[in-house]
């Protein structure tokens, strides 16, 4: 029976029921110990007290409001502000790759 | 590329990564072509303000081979609701995982490292743990003013001998604020090296050492947990010749730690003198046996208990030190009575009274912090667009009315967002008492026309709230200008007291006065004279600049004013005349005459964190009859073009060009009396005002570069000005109670003058006595 040792705590790691697909080979790394359940910095004091609003989100504003910026001392019309690494190639995937290897055990 | 398992029969622990074989996972040219595109400024650029870039990184985990890049004026922004991880590759190459500031082949950096400014990283986890232990640094953070870090978390290996990673490797710079960081392992939390900065809530898990301090001038490191770390913060660095010069350790905890802080200090003998300058301000080192060691381990401060105030380096008191609060005020009336005021002074390395701080400034016997709010859990609904809401940001269009009518409009469950652009006003805006207001990378406010041209009749551009009045308002990411001369604007009058605590703030709100496209006041026809000296490394040595005020470069009459009534929490702040042009190719010098910097008459009380005000012409900050003040640490510098000795070239800039009249009603200093250019300089610091009461300053770094208009010979003499920090507030009862921590100078004959009965103020700190290692440096200097 293969036992599998937890991964470093920054990846909150599941088993997902996944088929198996054709893999490359997997080669070690060093797992950081202590590191499991290290928290996030904690803000410095608790957002509620602040909060004049009982509207809560699931997204992050900054990800999805419209974009209207622009330059307007020089620059060209066609200057993006604001711009996402995932539209142009970024796939911060390496977790769904781990999960999928997991789910291979 | 998709990861393939290998098992065997054992019970065996897997470590999991992967071989990147075609690269698919690797985000590093995505991410660096996401943060390049457009043109920006990047190598062979050394500043820009028209490039602007805000770059998201949506939840996930990105793989990274080599440094993600940031190029100038741009923010790193991660998923505020789910921590982006940037990951390490085990074979990374190169000298962080985020760069700021990269080498060339031959050891110059993409920009001057005490001009980069405009920076913002948030929002991430950093992950070096796939790297081998010699190697891997998380952010090479080499920056200077209005850059900031906030809740990045690092993870690196934890101990090993060959454990050289470290989680921000900083070199060199002129910063700068930071807080919310976690450093879990590594070799260094972080390597430091700048001129001064302001760092708070930092927590640093099994690391070796947790602060290197490679060399500063000051620094003040507030709110440390530091835990289960082989240091705490060593400072010792080249013992027979300090490079550090100062550091405040605030309000923090040291526990599973054998030695909290490595110092090199000498009470007698040391080089400099007064190097390694140290203060500690309640530090709980219970679970730290030894506080403060030498070099040679040998303990200097026991630990195992809290330390509420202590400090090493030099001292100077209007009273007694450690003595009670009557005595204290006995040895203030003695020197009241006294023609010329008696200050002692002395060199410490002990345990001082603890300095009374007010219940309105702390926190669970902290001094409270607040962080720039994201407002991760507001939807984007509730977020009213400047653009959509009739303003056209577009540096010419008045948006004053339309301004007025959106945050009049604005809800309390709203959020009023000013898109990136230039938004000019014309008069003055009231803001509301209540409302929330964040912009989009540093959108420009710009004051201009009529309204403000006048400097007999002063008006405020962003009035926050009425006299009297108290509620909530957050502004955050924005920068307040001026387009052309506004020499009667008072950028932001800041009225509204808080209606809970630190729940009315700016955070990551800077002033720019010239400098940058659109503001009137570039190279083009402020540029310092061609006569001048030029802009070299290497101090010239003789006057040909010519000072006279012009016109046509003149600034702002105060960039910032806290009223009476107001309280204030302001962080990460840089209220800046521009000394050079950052946009037009030349970059050179500019001569912008801008009155005064930051003006603070709260007798409430106020919170200054990682503030920095330069090159206003009366003053950089000025206190008048303030109370309850905490600020740490503040930063300035005087007009490089201040003044001239020579009639030839004109009236200087302070006694006949600009201003003209001194403005009574705002208790401007007052420079006739002057006879020397020396003399005729801009404040760094002026206290002043009989009722002024517990005025806590926490690192204080207030330099003086230039002397009869642009000529360095004043720095071989120290000598660029006579007077830096003035202390006026008077004698009886009320008066007095001005705490400085960790004040420093540069080229100051005298660090601080006090003026106990309005004859004129005596010198009473002379630089000479204190020479650090750059900077003049008192541990403390207090009128009780």
């Amino acid at each position: 029976m293969l036992t599998f040792s937890a991964a470093a705590g920054f990846m909150a790691l599941r088993l997902l029921a996944m088929t198996m697909s054709p893999v490359s080979q997997v080669v070690a790394v060093p797992v950081a110990s202590g590191t499991q359940g290290a928290e996030l910095p904690a803000p410095s004091t608790t957002p509620a007290t602040y909060s004049n609003s009982t509207q809560s989100s699931n997204v992050y504003w900054l990800s999805s409001i419209a974009r209207q910026g622009s330059v307007a001392f020089g620059g060209s019309s066609s200057y993006k502000v604001y711009r996402s690494v995932k539209d142009y190639g970024a796939k911060g995937a390496l977790q769904q790759l781990l999960l999928s290897v997991l789910a291979n055990i | 590329m998709v990861p393939k398992v290998r098992y065997s029969n054992c019970s065996c622990r897997y470590w999991l990564t992967f071989k990147s074989g075609d690269g698919s996972t690797d985000d590093t040219a995505a991410i660096n072509k996401a943060i390049a595109d457009g043109n920006r400024c990047g190598q062979g650029c050394d500043s820009s303000t028209v490039t602007p870039a805000l770059i998201y990184f949506p939840p996930g985990n990105y793989l990274v081979s080599s440094p993600i890049i940031q190029y100038y004026y741009t923010q790193l922004v991660g998923d505020a609701l789910s921590l982006p991880t940037l990951k390490a590759a085990p074979a990374f190459k190169g000298m962080a995982v985020i760069d700021s500031d990269p080498y060339l082949d031959g050891g110059a950096n993409w920009y001057t490292n005490q001009n980069n400014f405009y920076r913002q990283i948030r929002n991430f986890v950093i992950d070096l743990t796939a790297m081998p232990p010699s190697m891997g640094a998380g952010i090479h953070w080499q920056v200077a003013q209005a850059t900031s870090l906030q809740n990045i978390r690092f993870e690196m290996v934890k101990g090993g001998e060959s454990n050289k990673q470290q989680g921000i490797f900083m070199d060199n710079g002129s910063g700068g604020f930071m807080t919310d960081l976690v450093f879990n392992g590594g070799n260094y939390g972080m390597f430091l090296g700048n001129q001064q900065f302001t760092t708070r809530n930092l927590t640093f898990n099994n690391v070796g050492t947790a602060v290197y301090m490679n060399w500063n001038w000051l620094w003040t490191l507030k709110s440390l947990s530091i835990n289960n770390c082989g240091v705490g913060v060593n400072m010792s660095n080249t013992p027979s010749n300090m490079t550090v010069g100062s550091v405040i350790i605030q309000d923090s905890t040291f526990l599973g730690t054998p030695k909290g802080i490595i110092t090199a200090y000498q009470k007698s003998g040391g080089v400099p003198v007064v190097g390694n300058t140290l203060v500690l301000d309640n530090c709980d080192f219970s679970g730290c046996p030894a506080a403060v060691v030498d070099v040679s381990g040998s303990t200097i401060l026991a630990g195992g208990g809290t330390v509420a105030s202590w400090a090493q380096g030099h001292a100077y008191s209007t009273g007694e030190f450690g003595g009670s609060s009557s005595s204290a005020s006995a040895a203030a009336s003695a020197t009241c009575a006294a023609s010329s005021p008696k200050v002692s002074g002395t060199t410490i390395q002990n345990t001082l009274t603890a300095p009374s701080k007010a219940a309105s400034l702390l926190s669970n016997g902290k001094i409270f912090e607040r962080s720039r709010p994201q407002y991760e859990n507001v939807p984007a609904s509730s977020f009213l667009s400047a653009k959509a809401n009739g303003c056209k940001g577009d540096g010419t269009s008045d948006d004053t009315a339309a301004i007025q009518a959106l945050l009049d409009k604005a809800t309390k469950d709203q959020i009023v967002y000013f898109d990136h652009g230039a938004y000019v006003v014309t008069s003055t805006i009231k803001v509301p008492k209540d409302i929330r207001i964040t912009g989009e990378i540093w959108p420009l406010i710009m004051a201009s026309g009529s309204h403000f041209a006048s400097q007999s009749s002063p008006a405020p551009m962003f009035q926050v709230g009425q006299p009297g009045d108290t509620g909530a308002v957050e502004m955050s990411d924005l920068i307040f200008t001026t387009k052309g001369p506004a020499p009667g604007v008072i950028l932001v009058e800041w009225n509204v007291a808080e209606s809970s605590q630190g729940a009315a703030g700016m955070w990551d709100v800077h002033a720019r006065i010239g400098g940058s496209a659109g503001t009137g006041l570039q190279s083009d026809h402020c540029a310092k004279p061609s006569s001048s000296n030029s802009t070299t490394t290497t101090p010239a040595t003789t006057n040909t600049a010519t000072t006279v005020a012009d016109s046509n470069c003149f600034g702002a009459f105060l960039l910032l004013h806290i009223t009476q009534k107001a309280t204030i929490y302001l962080e990460n702040a840089w209220f800046w005349v521009a000394d050079h042009e950052l946009d037009l190719p030349n970059h050179s010098q500019l001569n912008i005459y801008s009155g005064r910097g930051i003006l603070i008459e709260s007798t409430a009380h106020a919170w200054l964190y990682g503030t920095s005000s330069e090159h206003s012409q009366l003053y950089n900050y000025q206190l008048t009859n303030a109370q309850n003040i905490y600020m740490g640490l503040i930063q300035s510098e005087t007009p490089y073009m201040q003044s001239s000795s020579s009639p030839s070239t004109g009236p200087d800039a302070l006694s006949g060009g600009f201003p003209p009249n001194v403005a009574t009603t705002y208790s401007d200093p007052d420079f006739h009396t002057c006879t020397t250019p020396g003399c005729k300089k801009s404040w760094g610091l002026r206290i002043t005002g009989p009722s002024t009461a517990n005025i806590l300053v926490y690192g204080a770094g207030l330099y003086s570069f230039f002397d009869d208009g642009y000529a360095q010979s004043c720095l071989a003499t120290e000598s660029c000005q006579e007077n830096m920090v003035s202390v006026e507030t008077g004698c009886g009862a009320g008066g007095g109670g001005v705490t400085l921590w960790g004040l420093s100078t540069k080229a100051s004959v005298n660090m601080v003058t006090l003026d106990d009965g309005g004859d004129g103020g005596d010198a009473v700190v002379p630089q000479k006595d204190n020479r650090g290692t750059f900077c003049s440096t008192v541990a403390l200097f207090e009128a009780v």
